[in-house]
């Protein structure tokens, strides 16, 4: 299903609900007091505007690390408010059921100009014009939102506006040093977090642990790089015990009923601050590979990891663009946009141009970090052999 | 004998890509995904174009080296595997998909031949994690429901408007038996896992209380 163009009678529909839902924002505002959180996204300044506190304190955390001073004029600018804290509700707007595509865009009010989405696993509820370069985002009890959403706010509206200048918010982390990294990507239960974790660990930076921004490298000359989006960091504690003094504080804990075991949540900006990273030229893609049954690991590998936390055990080695693909657009697309179907042609792009390594991970995870260094210098000069 | 129906790939929720040899395919609507290549790749690459069984046969009989029974089986049960999860269709020439077709042919297709290098040509597409394509599809004359609803029947003369093949050179023209390639089987790995993969991660988790609650910082 094509979302542009739209024909010109969906903007002006698209218009009306922008304006009557920043008329909404305005009434929140002057009913509380208005917090700007202004931020650094992939060079971009974006501003948050958040009307009540508590709106504020679910979503502003996450993007701690990127706050920067109010700049003259944003890149994008997204306003934000609740109903529970300012009693100002959404703006009438109804549609029918088919009107909604699977990822909660209303087809009636989006065009080429604006985009509006209800998410209803969230309940939220943004609109994002284009030409203004502004969005109005709604929830209505921010308290009711979920931590999942809490810990990685308005993906969409961010991978929407994103698109605008060439990025997609994958499902991946990124970490690196001296400003060329690697992306490290497979499915959640992978590796992953730990991989970033014992890169930081080892003094590496890190863009992010689950959710990246990338663009670049999808045309001859044009080098791939990875932005930060959000400093949050997920672990199940048994893997985060494995590392001792880093992330101590834990921001949140959720035990997971049908294993009994507690998954942690933190914030690096607050535990690692000096290890976090606003971008990172990509010289790379890993997938981290559990060895202990390591022969069903290499993609859907989870439950081997669940029963055996991560480290480095032996060396890289070379891993085929299309697995590496196979570990990077599935939960990237089906998660931000399964209706993309350029995204995976971007994301294939990527994996054509970088070289692609699966990093075994055994119990040391002193190891990781040093061998992703090599893996970098590989990156880097793709012709020496590390 | 093979029909002459047509097989293609699905128009919608299909996404694709070959890279040195290698096909990823994810059906957006499903979320279940594959991995193939060698003579597999072959074939999807002839798939993305509209074939018969027939054709598809020609095609990889043409670029693999194997007894022609080998790779009439492998080819049948690849389309079988992609057929079941509704990533390809069937059609008549026109490219109408009927619905609850007869198989190709009448009997069971003949498999568990054996490749030139002496290595086993698999009974069935095999998938990763030790999940087999059960027996029997495909098989005593009837195709596979698949599993995702019938697309509209398309238009006469419509091509598919999904994600560019890339690499049609792999479409190798009739070549002499010195250029074709060692035949090791058409195996189709698939991934049905991205559901658990999800909901492992918490970002994802549901505690019997509803989402997942926020716990006081340490």
């Amino acid at each position: 299903m094509p979302t542009l163009p739209w024909p010109e009678t969906a903007d002006a529909a698209a218009a009306a609900f922008f304006a009557a839902a920043s008329a909404a924002f305005a009434a929140a505002r002057n009913r509380h007091a208005t917090e700007a959180l202004w931020l650094r996204i992939a060079g971009h300044g974006v501003c948050l505007l958040f009307s009540g506190r508590r709106i504020a304190e679910a979503i502003a955390p996450a993007f701690a690390h990127l706050q920067c001073a109010p700049l003259q004029a944003a890149d994008l600018t997204i306003a934000l408010w609740d109903s529970v804290s300012t009693g100002v509700a959404l703006p009438p707007v109804s549609w029918r059921l088919d009107d909604l595509d699977r990822v909660g865009r209303v087809r009636p009010l989006c065009g080429a100009r604006f985009t509006t989405v209800h998410e209803p696993e969230t309940g939220q509820f943004w609109t994002l014009d284009r030409q203004t370069r502004t969005a109005v985002a709604w929830m209505n009890d921010p308290d009711a939102v979920p931590l999942w959403d809490c810990i990685h706010p308005l993906r969409r509206l961010l991978h929407t506006w994103a698109r605008g200048f060439g990025a997609d918010l994958v499902h991946a982390g990124a970490v690196g040093i001296d400003g060329d990294g690697v992306l490290v990507v497979g499915p959640g239960g992978t590796g992953k977090s730990t991989t970033v974790l014992a890169a930081m660990q080892a003094g590496l930076s890190a863009v992010g642990d689950d959710y990246v921004l990338v663009d670049g490298g999808s045309s001859p000359g044009s080098l791939p790089s990875a932005h930060a989006l959000y400093n949050t960091m997920r672990l199940h504690q048994t893997h985060l015990d494995r590392f001792p003094g880093l992330m101590a504080h834990r921001d949140h804990v959720f035990r997971e009923p049908w294993s009994g075991r507690d998954k942690v949540t933190s914030y690096m900006s607050r535990h690692l601050p000096n290890r976090l990273t606003p971008g990172l030229r990509l010289v790379g893609i890993v997938v981290p590979h559990v060895v202990e049954g390591a022969s069903s690991a290499a993609v859907g590998g989870s439950a081997a990891l669940r029963n055996s936390p991560a480290v480095c055990e032996s060396a890289a080695v070379s891993e085929s663009p299309a697995r590496a693909l196979l570990a990077l657009a599935p939960s990237s697309l089906l998660q931000i946009d399964p209706t993309d179907d350029a995204m995976f042609l971007r994301l294939a792009q990527l994996c054509r141009v970088l070289p692609c390594w699966r990093l075994p991970l055994g119990s040391d995870p002193t190891r990781v970090g040093g061998a992703l260094i090599g893996l970098i210098k590989a990156g880097l000069n793709p012709n020496r052999a590390d | 004998m093979p029909d002459g129906n047509v097989f293609f790939v699905r128009p919608d929720d299909i996404v694709h890509d070959t890279i040195e040899g290698e096909t990823v395919v994810i059906d957006l609507r499903s979320g279940i995904y594959f991995r193939f290549e060698g003579a597999a790749t072959h074939a999807w690459a002839a798939l993305v174009r509209r074939a018969t069984e027939a054709e598809l046969i020609d095609q990889v009989a043409a670029a693999f080296v194997a007894p022609r029974e080998t790779i009439e089986a492998a080819v049948h049960d690849f389309l079988i595997a992609l057929y079941r999860d509704g990533v390809i269709r069937r059609g008549d020439a026109l490219g109408a998909a009927p619905h609850g077709g007869t198989a190709p042919h009448g009997g069971t297709a003949p498999h568990g031949g054996t490749a030139p290098d002496g290595g086993a040509v698999p009974d069935r597409a095999t998938v990763a994690q030790g999940v087999t394509v059960p027996d029997g599809a495909g098989a005593a004359g009837t195709w596979p429901e698949p599993a995702t609803p019938e697309a509209p029947a398309e238009t006469p003369g419509a091509s598919f408007t999904g994600l560019k093949l890339e690499r049609f050179g792999q479409l190798r023209p009739l070549l002499g038996e010195s250029d074709r390639l060692p035949f090791d089987g058409m195996v189709v790995s698939r991934f049905e896992d991205l559901d658990e993969l999800l909901t492992i991660d918490p970002v994802h988790e549901v505690g019997g209380e509803g989402w997942p609650h926020r716990q006081a910082a340490d």
